[in-house]
């Protein structure tokens, strides 16, 4: 029996927030993470998904213990990495992994390919020079970029490309763990589906778990094992992928699916499922963090904080009227109409064919 | 690599709009062959090659396609705010009967907000940080407006309520940075239509905004239009968009229109190969969790444009006449025309 690879345990993050000049007073904290656990096993993708400024990003920082928790507890491969500081999290380094919305932010413009992709093994003393290269062109093939790409600048590449670089770093110490912050966010839908295919490959040769970050709920249906959905530094649904789109239980949850919009004119929805903005995490709403926005709130709702409750296998949502709020459908979870699946089908089936003759 | 410069810069094998059903009104907008040329080191390029396309009071026209297709240059061009060294050199655009392309500076710029107004992706840009959003307001109405200050402010505030920002009175003395994404998105709004213009282009508004956001403003969006009968220009990448709000859809690659059709025609019968791989390349919720549809490569610059048809070297159907010549328009159905060789794809199979 083995644990998960990574376990997050009330884990909190508050930036504090000061006020004046000179006298710099405490006014206040942004409590961008707020108490959350979850667990990730090896080879699965947990999706972590909820508006901006929820504390995606602050949780994947901590995840990689790039930040440390203000408090709760983080384990990786059943060790508290907690408290660890440079010289203890540098082996832990070497196992998990970062893949970022921006890979041109994240990428030295003035480094190679060549030496962005060997960085990681110079670092931490892998190798020796041919050995490097041999892995940097191994890097290269995976990812689908070609060799002479190792001479080549990131400013040369599409985003597209760039974020394939991104991956091909990622994978050059063989992690076991890779947090992806929005990293097909930025990209068109044809690049987008390229990098998604592509994580599902890496996927499945090598056994990576993912914790992927995205606001894009379509995306995550497709690459994710479970989901968990966040509001305002809190984790206020988890479930498997299929429970969670087919019987979301909180309310947030199924505005968030019910907003994202269907690709069928013939299906469009009467009223926007959310109004309003989130409230400010400095001050984060008494009782349900939701309900100034919720349309099941009652009186409850506005004095009490729900807790995480368990509704069924690896199903657990934080609202009160989890059991009774009305089952959401969404709009139209119907079959694509036959004429457009059989063109997708020819189209699959020649692009096999030019792939298959290009690549000859 | 052939350039562009060889193309004559009209395309006389794209007609003009399809005709639409008996019971449609008459196009508030009609373009007809727009170029857009910018001379550069490398020669000239057209990000806009030979567009043309129409829109009625009262409907949305969304316009797809990839990043670095020319939807941005093509609603700059239509705004009349293409940035030097560009400059519309062909075709025509006519707005309410009027034609816009050789218009002097100073009827267009009273054209614009008045007529025809805009709105962008990244709200923040196009706000100044320094200036309360009423202010802001006050000035734009001033270009077209000579009110006394009281009745100027009266009606910014209108135009704030009118896209159903709460409090308008308060909103008024803000600054855009205590503002959320979404009500700078609003504000935007509430700027571009003050002056109740005919035709709105909205330039990927909501691409930057979260989807509960995004669906607000969609709403707010059909809402206004149901209240004063404006046209809409939606630009977009997004295909659940298009389909939540357009009436009638153009999907726009490397500078021109390559299929053009009421908006349930696109989604039930797309025609050109570009339109069948953004469809399959789109996620979707109802899936389960199979592969996505790859469309191979990317959109190719403006400099650096395949000879025949331009998405040719991407195209899973492609053949010899598809590399010879940029393949004609050709209407398959009441306002749906697509321009491919290959069309309808399974003539392939
Ligand atoms: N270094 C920081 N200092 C202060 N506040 C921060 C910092 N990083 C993030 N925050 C705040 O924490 C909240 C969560 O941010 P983030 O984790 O980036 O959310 P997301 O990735 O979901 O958009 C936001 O309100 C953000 O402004
Ligand atoms: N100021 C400019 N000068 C020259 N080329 C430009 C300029 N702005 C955009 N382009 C080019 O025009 C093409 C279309 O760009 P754009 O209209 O922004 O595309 P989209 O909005 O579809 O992403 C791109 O290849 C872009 O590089
Ligand atoms: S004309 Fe040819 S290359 Fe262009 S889309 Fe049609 S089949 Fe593909
Ligand atoms: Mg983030
Ligand atoms: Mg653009």
């Amino acid at each position: 029996m083995t644990g998960p690879l990574l376990e997050l345990d009330g884990v909190r993050k508050h930036y504090p927030v000061h006020e004046g000049l000179i006298l710099r007073r405490q006014v206040g904290a942004v409590r961008a993470v707020d108490g959350v656990s979850l667990s990730i096993a090896a080879g699965e993708t947990l999706a972590v998904v909820g508006e901006s400024g929820c504390g995606k990003s602050t949780l994947a920082r901590l995840a990689l213990r790039l930040i440390a928790p203000s408090a709760g507890t983080i384990r990786f491969d059943g060790r508290d990495v907690t408290h660890d500081g440079r010289a203890a999290l540098k082996p832990l380094r070497r196992q998990m992994q970062v893949i970022f919305q921006d890979p041109f932010a994240s990428l030295n413009p003035r480094m190679s390919v060549e030496e962005i992709l060997a960085e990681p093994m110079l670092v931490h003393g892998l190798g020796d020079a041919a050995s490097r290269a041999a892995r940097v062109r191994e890097l290269l093939d995976l990812v689908g970029l070609a060799r002479y790409h190792a001479d080549r600048f990131p400013h040369e590449f599409s985003g597209g490309q760039r974020q394939r670089i991104g991956i091909a770093r990622a994978l050059a110490l063989k992690p076991r763990l890779i947090v992806c912050d929005e990293p097909v966010s930025a990209l068109d839908v044809s690049i987008q589906a390229q990098v998604v295919n592509l994580l599902k490959d890496l996927q499945a040769e090598f056994g990576l778990a993912y914790l992927f970050i995205s606001h894009g709920l379509a995306v995550v249906r497709h690459m994710a094992d479970r989901v968990a959905v966040m509001y305002l530094g809190e984790v206020v649904e988890t479930a498997p992928v299929g429970a969670l789109y087919a019987a979301p239980r909180h309310p947030y949850t199924q505005a968030l699916l019910a907003a994202a919009p269907v690709p069928d004119p013939a299906r469009r929805p009467a009223r926007p499922a959310l109004g309003g903005d989130v409230p400010s995490p400095m001050k984060p709403p008494a009782g349900c963090r939701f309900h100034t926005r919720c349309i099941v709130a009652q009186a409850r709702c506005r004095e009490e904080a729900p807790a995480l409750r368990t509704l069924g296998p690896g199903h657990a949502a934080a609202c009160h009227f989890a059991e009774t709020v009305p089952a959401f459908t969404r709009l139209g979870a119907g079959e694509r109409h036959a004429r457009l699946q059989a063109r997708l089908a020819l189209y699959e089936r020649k692009r096999a064919a030019m792939t298959a003759t290009t690549a000859a | 690599m052939p350039l562009a410069a060889a193309r004559p810069i009209l395309q006389p094998d794209h007609p003009a709009t399809a005709p639409r059903g008996a019971a449609a009104p008459e196009p508030i907008l009609e373009v007809r062959d727009l170029a857009t040329t910018f001379a550069t080191p490398r020669g000239p390029i057209r990000p806009v090659d030979g567009v043309s396309l129409a829109v009625a009071p009262g409907r949305t026209l969304g316009i797809v396609g990839e990043s670095g297709c020319g939807k941005s240059m093509l609603s700059l061009s239509l705004m009349g705010l293409v940035p030097a060294p560009g400059r519309v050199t062909g075709g025509s655009i006519r707005l309410e009967g009027r034609e816009l392309v050789g218009l002097a500076p100073a009827a267009m710029r009273s054209l614009r907000g008045r007529r025809i107004a805009m709105i962008f992706q990244e709200p923040m840009t196009s706000l100044n940080p320094v200036h309360t959003i009423g202010y802001q307001i006050v000035e734009a109405l001033r270009e077209h407006e000579t009110l006394p200050a009281r009745a100027l402010k009266e009606k910014a505030i209108a135009a704030l309520r009118q896209v159903r920002i709460p409090a308008p009175e308060r909103r008024f003395d803000e600054y855009p940075h205590q503002l959320s994404g979404g009500m700078r998105q609003r504000v935007m709004l509430a700027m571009a239509l003050a002056c109740r213009p005919a035709l709105l282009i909205a330039d990927e508004p909501t691409t930057a905004l979260d989807v509960t956001i995004q669906a607000q403003i969609l709403d707010l969006l059909r809402e206004l239009q149901a209240e004063t009968g404006m046209a809409i220009i939606l630009i977009t990448h997004d295909l659940g968009v298009v389909a939540q709000v357009a009436d009638e859809v153009a999907v726009m690659y490397a500078g021109r229109i390559v299929e053009r059709a009421p908006v349930a025609a696109i989604f039930d019968d797309p025609q050109h190969p570009y339109t069948i791989g953004l469809m399959g390349a789109m996620p979707r919720m109802e899936d389960e969790r199979d592969r996505l549809v790859v469309i191979g490569g990317t959109v190719p610059p403006p400099f650096a444009l395949p000879a025949g048809c331009r998405f040719g070297p991407r195209c899973p159907f492609a053949g010899e006449e598809c590399r010879a010549a940029y393949p004609p328009t050709a209407e398959i159905a009441p306002g749906h025309a697509v321009a491919c060789w290959k069309a309808p794809v399974e003539t392939q199979a």
